[in-house]
């Protein structure tokens, strides 16, 4: 299999010589360090295969030998090559297109990030890019380790992290740290107090003396449970007390809805401006002269795959929308909704921890805007630790 | 039987200039200090080495290769003769 295919990159023609001494010409051939295969003999002479470049100095031993040399057939690559002499562009067009896979194999073409789950994939690939890993970089000036230590010392949510570059792709994996449960690392005494007001639902105490029953009303403040420990021997020992106190506490809200409000919305014009990327190169493509008073933005990047290989070509298309300012009448039944959301997203985001017990909304209504007063009742812990001297 | 032993310890083995000849059954001959190709036909080949010729008869026979001093055969080889 190699021998034909080193013959046919070499090229071969096949002959026939036909003469008086058809062995001595093969004797003259081998002489001349031309090698000869598929010799068969035939009538008056013989027939067989060399190299093209053998063919040219074999005049003298047919002349030596008496014998009519003519080709038969050609073979290979060179007589490919010749049948294309005369299109100067195609080899061109061959030898660009080498030349640009040589350079273009010294750079990155796309950077993918495998393994995140909280830490930001923008946020990573400007650390990268800050550490010299971005699409267009040249990569065999990389130092791949350097990099991974200084991005794991930057970055203090990553446990490990391998950059890989696999041809002209970096694939970076990372693992990230699980979060540390909050350790209590105080060791002077404390007490626990109140750090609202509150009527207490249920108390668990796992160090200390618990001054409070449950169903008594405590003020912010007030002891809870106390770091001193009376002893059978009357004297008194310092502990850190640590106690979970839920209590029901009052919580009032206000909100003001305007009855005229301006909302702003995506309108229909839009204006999109596309970018030609390759590498760290940025071509603009199209221009658009319009501009708007209100207006958003938004990017969209492809790039150009084949066969899942990402390729450093690609399309950024920003695309910029008006925002139009509409004037809204806001009902009753309009500003009671809003309220509504308000409060649900107040419950979900601003006391995640708190139980709502019990929640009573009143909307009234002025000349220019709805009042919503919002009495809440959430059972939530109110424990708090604070340390106390000694000496005290 | 030591008459006979001794007649063989006399033949001198000089094996210097000999050709090497490489047999794959009787299919396929290469034969290495080749000299030149006297006969080239199918039923009949003739080599000439540095020393004797060898005449291989058979049915099809072709060179495969030729090269300088190598020569490879390739077709029934029903005899070889050695012709010194």
């Amino acid at each position: 299999m190699l021998i034909k295919l080193i013959r046919f990159c070499r090229g071969y023609v096949d002959f026939c010589a036909k003469g008086k001494f058809p062995e001595r010409f093969m004797n003259i051939t081998s002489r001349y360090g031309i090698n000869l295969w598929n010799a068969t003999p035939q009538k008056g002479g013989i027939s067989g295969s060399m190299y093209l470049s053998d063919y040219r100095k074999i005049r003298i031993a047919a002349r030596k030998s008496k014998v009519r040399v003519h080709i038969t057939g050609r073979t290979g690559m060179p007589f490919i090559i010749s049948g294309y002499k005369q299109r100067i562009g195609l080899g061109a067009g061959i030898i660009a297109s080498v030349i640009i896979i040589l350079i273009l194999s010294n750079f990155i073409w796309s950077v993918k990030i495998v393994g995140t789950n909280t830490i930001s994939d923008t946020y990573l690939h400007g650390v990268l890019a800050d550490n010299g890993i971005s699409v267009g970089a040249y990569k065999n000036g990389l130092d791949v380790e350097s990099i991974e230590r200084k991005i794991s010392l930057k970055i203090p949510e990553i446990s490990w992290m391998s950059i890989n570059i696999t041809g002209n792709v970096i694939n970076v994996e990372i693992k990230e740290k699980s979060e540390k449960p909050p350790i209590d690392t105080g060791t002077k005494p404390c007490n626990i107090k109140a750090r609202r007001d509150g009527v207490i639902t249920k108390i668990k105490a796992s160090n200390g003396t618990t001054k409070v029953l449950k169903g008594s009303g405590v003020a912010k403040g007030d002891l809870l449970v106390s770091g001193l420990n009376e002893t059978k021997l009357d004297t008194i020992n310092y502990v850190r007390a640590k106690a979970e106190v839920f209590a029901d506490v009052i919580e009032n809200r206000q909100i003001t809805i305007p009855k005229h409000i301006d909302y702003y919305s995506v309108g229909e014009k839009r204006a999109n401006r596309n970018r030609l990327r390759f590498l760290w190169l940025d071509f603009p493509c199209s221009v658009s002269f319009e501009c708007y008073d209100h207006s958003v933005n938004s990017t969209q990047s492809q790039n150009l795959y084949v066969n899942e290989v990402v390729l450093p070509v690609g399309v950024s298309t920003l695309t910029t929308y008006e925002i139009v300012p509409e004037p809204v009448e806001v009902s009753r039944k309009t500003a009671e909704q809003i309220v509504c959301n308000d409060v649900l997203l107040y419950e979900l985001f601003a006391k995640p921890d708190s139980s709502t017990v019990k929640r009573e909304i009143t909307l009234s209504e002025s000349s220019d805007a709805y009042k919503a007063k919002i009495d809440y009742v959430f059972n939530e812990d109110i424990a708090q630790s604070v340390e106390f001297d000694v000496t005290e | 039987m030591p008459k006979n032993k001794n007649t063989y310890q006399k033949v001198p083995l000089d094996l210097g200039n000999m050709p090497l000849i490489e047999m794959f059954g009787n299919r396929r001959i290469t034969i290495e200090g080749s000299t030149g190709i006297l006969l080239y036909e199918s039923e009949n080949i003739k080599i000439n080495t540095n020393k004797i010729v060898i005449c291989l008869c058979g049915r099809g026979l072709s060179l495969r290769c030729i090269s300088n001093s190598c020569v490879e055969i390739e077709g029934f080889v029903t005899g070889i003769n050695f012709i010194s």
